[in-house]
């Protein structure tokens, strides 16, 4: 599965998406089953079940957690795990929740360090938490833009942004919870501070949802719809929870980009590149 | 009491068979009728096996066909059977939710019926290119639009956050062609527009995902005013990196630590 083999030892990085075994590829399960060491990264014991089923090999990558750290020591420890198993040779499957490059921050450091020292390692796609609230909400990304932010950079780091395209900011529950901390308490003060953010923006009687993805196949997805300003008493709210927030009305074509636009394209005298 | 008829919408991704989902694998098989809209061969080959009475749509469209009328004949023929009290699982490339009109269409036209109707996600083009590309959306932000949309609405951005371009290959083009619309004159504006924002040297990505298991995705990197030598096609997707990281707001930060003590402390009493 693995590209421009340079050493023995290599790296695949993997995502199980969020169905226990539903939305797993099957280009995901192939290198699963196939690699000589498999790591893993998975909150529910359903889904370390089943990947324990495809390799008994399976480690847990949990024990690199220590409560009350900040994140990036914990991920320091998962990538030096993995990467060492890389430099004895195996070919190595790492495999994480969701999709393997969306917030998660050991999968891609992996990879560029094993790439680094020569070794053949790349990342698969897999079901990322957006591809779930697209198909649960009915959001077609396309049609009017889509930013995704995550909830606590979107407040620390400001930056312009265009409020007719959809907005899409995960963690929105667990706002300024940078460390692995004990228990799953949502910061509710957090979501106050980010809807009076919002309402510079837009109306308070603008839509919005909290949404969680199905984590099981018997359970389905939660999602809450409220106006903009009720967003701080809403119930349900999870450290998971990502908020979705629809486009304003869009504005309409600027009548003379467009028409120099399809001028442009009428002008194109064929397939063929020069 | 009769089971209400049904409606699945699934998608394939892009690997003919091996970006398949169980669950989207099993929609398509348990099915009473099987529609669907995929225009990779290999792809619409397995399909066809996959259920006894799989059906392409793909005849709804022909080259200069407006796009509109292409897309309600899918649906009208997408909802047909459930009127006859039969399930139905249409599958679409990539992820069915993103880019496609029909399928949410289809999916509202039903419940307003009275039927079921859900949607199972899939692996999306922006999916591979966060794999490909090794980028981690949620690091810098992330903002996706489609090329001509970004132009001809103005679209405000931050160049500080990543910026996904999507059609970069069809700038202007609005009937559906079986072929390649490279529109240099349309790349040059697109580049002037984004040297605005980015300096000339500021390195891009031309990408293309994979089609087929043994072809690699085509990634092209380049500067920012040589876009336009780049080779593109309609499949062809514009990614540019953050110029910097956005500073931080100092009193805000303060405030977020502020609101997240007093959750660790209500947790602790």
């Amino acid at each position: 599965m693995t590209r421009g083999r340079t050493k023995v030892g290599s790296l695949t990085v993997v995502g199980t998406g969020y169905n226990v075994a539903g939305q797993v590829t099957p280009e995901a399960r192939s290198c699963i089953e196939a690699a000589e060491r498999v790591f893993y990264l998975l909150s529910d014991s359903a889904t370390s079940g089943w990947l324990k089923t495809l390799n008994v090999k399976a480690e847990s990558l949990h024990d690199c957690y220590r409560v009350g750290e900040p994140g990036p020591q914990a991920c320091e420890r998962m990538v030096e795990r993995i990467v060492l198993a890389v430099r004895a040779g195996a070919d190595v499957c790492a495999v994480f929740y969701g999709h393997p490059a969306v917030c998660v921050a050991p999968g891609i450091e992996s990879v560029r360090r094993a790439r680094t020292e020569g070794f053949a390692a790349q990342l698969l796609p897999a079901i990322s938490f957006e591809d779930c609230l697209f198909a649960d909400l009915g959001v077609d990304p396309g049609s009017s833009g889509r930013l995704m932010y995550e909830a606590t950079d979107f407040l620390v780091r400001p930056r312009t942004f265009d409020t007719t395209a959809a907005l899409i900011l995960l963690q929105a529950g667990a706002i300024g919870l940078v460390d692995f901390t004990a228990g799953d308490q949502p910061n509710v003060a957090g979501l106050a501070v980010l809807t009076e953010v919002l309402l510079r923006h837009y109306p308070p009687t603008h839509r919005v949802a909290l949404y969680r993805m199905s984590q099981l196949p018997i359970f389905p997805p939660r999602i809450d719809w409220m106006a903009l300003a009720d967003l701080p008493s809403a119930g349900g709210l999870s450290v998971v929870s990502t908020l979705f927030v629809p486009p304003l009305a869009q504005r309409p074509f600027d009548r003379e980009v467009f028409s120099r636009l399809q001028q442009m394209a009428a002008n194109v005298p064929n397939a063929s590149h020069p | 009491m009769t089971k209400r008829p049904s409606l699945t919408i699934v998608g394939t991704g892009f690997l003919v068979a091996g970006q398949v989902t169980p669950e989207s694998w099993s929609a398509i098989q348990v099915s009473d009728r099987f529609f669907f809209i995929v225009g990779e061969p290999a792809t619409r080959l397995w399909l066809e096996q996959q259920h006894p009475r799989a059906e392409s749509l793909h005849d709804v469209f022909w080259d200069g066909r407006p796009r509109q009328p292409a897309y309600d004949e899918i649906v009208a023929r997408i909802l047909a059977p459930l009127h006859q009290g039969l399930d139905v699982c249409a599958a679409f490339y990539g992820h069915a939710g993103v880019f496609v009109y029909s399928s949410h269409e289809a999916i509202r036209q039903a419940r307003a019926a009275g039927f079921t109707a859900s949607m199972l996600p899939a692996v999306s083009a922006e999916d591979c290119l966060f794999a490909d590309l090794e980028i981690d959306p949620a690091r810098d932000g992330c903002q996706s639009f489609e090329a001509t949309d970004f132009l001809a609405r103005k679209r405000a951005f931050d160049p500080r956050s990543g910026l996904v371009l999507w059609q970069i290959g069809a700038l202007g083009v609005v009937h559906y062609y079986h072929r390649d619309l490279w529109n240099r004159d349309g790349l040059d504006y697109l580049v002037e527009v984004l040297r605005r924002s980015y300096p000339a040297d500021h390195p891009v990505v031309v990408y293309e995902h994979m089609q087929l298991p043994v072809c690699p995705p085509l990634i092209q990197r380049t500067a920012l005013a040589a876009l336009p030598r780049c080779t593109i096609n309609t499949h062809s997707t514009l990614w540019v990196p953050p110029v910097a990281k956005a500073p931080v707001d100092e009193a805000m930060l303060a405030r977020i630590r502020t609101s997240s003590l007093h959750r660790l402390y209500a947790e602790a009493v």
